[in-house]
């Protein structure tokens, strides 16, 4: 596992211990602890480990290499120190500070696309793109990469409400379509992107079906749109319909990768190898 | 996959479809999920996403650094300390919003319980990492 996946799988864990601990303060009811334990859970926790994931996957699945660490170092700077600037500011009730931190955490999440297409773009080669021998994998896989890449899209997107918002510059209804938006739009949607891509490989059996799979996420980038919308615009009608549709959204993501499950379940799965060689520069 | 992944897997789905459920709820009767949002929130961040990466976690990361878990007995019963923990956290949280009894002691046990499997998540991916 390479220095900088590692770097961002230790912030995922110490975010998720100081998470923890601010979700026993919550139920103690110690007041001004929430919202910084939604924000540690979401940005920290779950993002930490998306990013630790996505940095030692990608370049496998790309069968490239990174031509340069520069922006992962710094985005794991922004995004480090950004987290910490957010929860301090949140706990001490200084806006500003939180505000300086969102900023930082916005630039991580623009450094996280740069770098990726950096990936994509100028990566050297490296043998062959791993598809395994599994029907509709290779249209699945575009499926699944269309996802991951709304998700990243959604990622700064949902920063920019929030600091919006902090800055008062967007009306308040926009701090919950924000945390919707970053739950179902970043996290949900890298899940089903990354489901997509892993579970065949790590299973040998393919998803449901290619209809399915674009269905499903078809129907999920509406329902995040329309949520996103509906809470911030406090359109009730426009939420209710969003919050269905990604129930229907979900439920097909349930059925569509059901087959690959339960096979996981059945016969353990041949040990794929995920390895990355740093580059020295 | 090991049976550890497959109950955190099973069980998040099952929390993602009790939180998901409440959010569809909310949209039908926005003052029901005023009263609920603590609960929505536990099971779609703690219920859903935090279990996903425990066991996604257990299956990927020993592959990534390539080691074996070292202490798979610990894994177990953090994976049931884990689902436990949010069981009991979104029993307290339910407690809270209809004034039921020892709700406080429910909310309390849940949270403490989770931050022992946060702790013990913690301490074997860090011994991986070694």
């Amino acid at each position: 596992m390479s220095r900088f996946a590692r770097a961002f799988l230790l912030t995922a864990l110490l975010s998720l211990l100081g998470a923890a601990l601010l979700h026993l303060l919550a139920a103690v009811q110690v007041p001004y602890t929430w919202a910084p334990l939604v924000h540690l859970t979401l940005f920290g926790w779950i993002t930490g480990m998306i990013m630790a994931v996505s940095y030692h996957t990608m370049p496998v699945f790309a069968a490239r290499v990174y031509p340069t660490t520069t922006p992962i170092w710094l985005h794991w700077a922004a995004f480090t120190g950004g987290l910490v600037l957010v929860v301090a500011g949140m706990l001490l009730r200084w806006p500003l500070l939180e505000g300086v931190g969102l900023a930082l955490q916005f630039a991580g999440a623009v450094l996280f696309i740069i770098a990726t297409v950096l990936l994509m773009v100028r990566g050297e080669r490296r043998g062959h793109h791993p598809v395994p021998p599994i029907a509709e994998q290779p249209q699945i896989d575009k499926v699944g990469t269309a996802a991951t890449k709304t998700a990243s899209v959604a990622l700064p997107t949902v920063l920019l409400l929030l600091i919006g918002v902090r800055f008062e510059w967007l009306h308040a209804n926009w701090l919950l379509a924000a945390e919707h938006g970053l739950a179902l739009g970043w996290v949900m949607m890298m899940i089903v992107g990354v489901a997509y891509h892993v579970l065949p490989r790590f299973s040998g059996r393919a998803l449901r079906g290619l209809r399915y799979a674009r269905m499903q996420l078809r129907a999920h980038i509406a329902a995040v749109l329309l949520i996103v919308l509906g809470l911030g615009l406090n359109f009730p009608r426009l939420f209710a319909f969003g919050a269905l549709l990604m129930a229907l959204s979900l439920a097909l993501f349930a059925w569509t990768v059901w087959p690959t499950l339960h096979a996981l379940r059945v016969r353990p799965p041949a040990t794929i190898r995920l390895t990355f060689r740093e580059p020295t520069r | 996959m090991s049976p550890l992944t497959v109950r955190c897997i099973k069980a998040a789905f099952i929390y993602l479809a009790l939180g998901i459920g409440l959010g569809a709820s909310f949209a039908i009767d926005r003052a029901f999920g005023a009263g609920l949002r603590t609960l929505h929130a536990e099971f779609n961040l703690w219920g859903w996403s935090t279990l996903l990466i425990y066991g996604m976690g257990y299956h990927m990361l020993p592959r990534f650094t390539g080691q074996p878990l070292r202490w798979p007995r610990l894994a177990e019963v953090q994976s049931w300390l884990a689902i436990g923990g949010v069981a009991l956290t979104a029993l307290g949280w339910l407690g809270t919003r209809y004034g039921l009894p020892l709700a406080q002691v429910w909310l309390i046990g849940g949270a403490s319980v989770q931050l022992v499997a946060a702790s013990a998540f913690g301490l074997q991916i860090v011994r991986l990492l070694r």
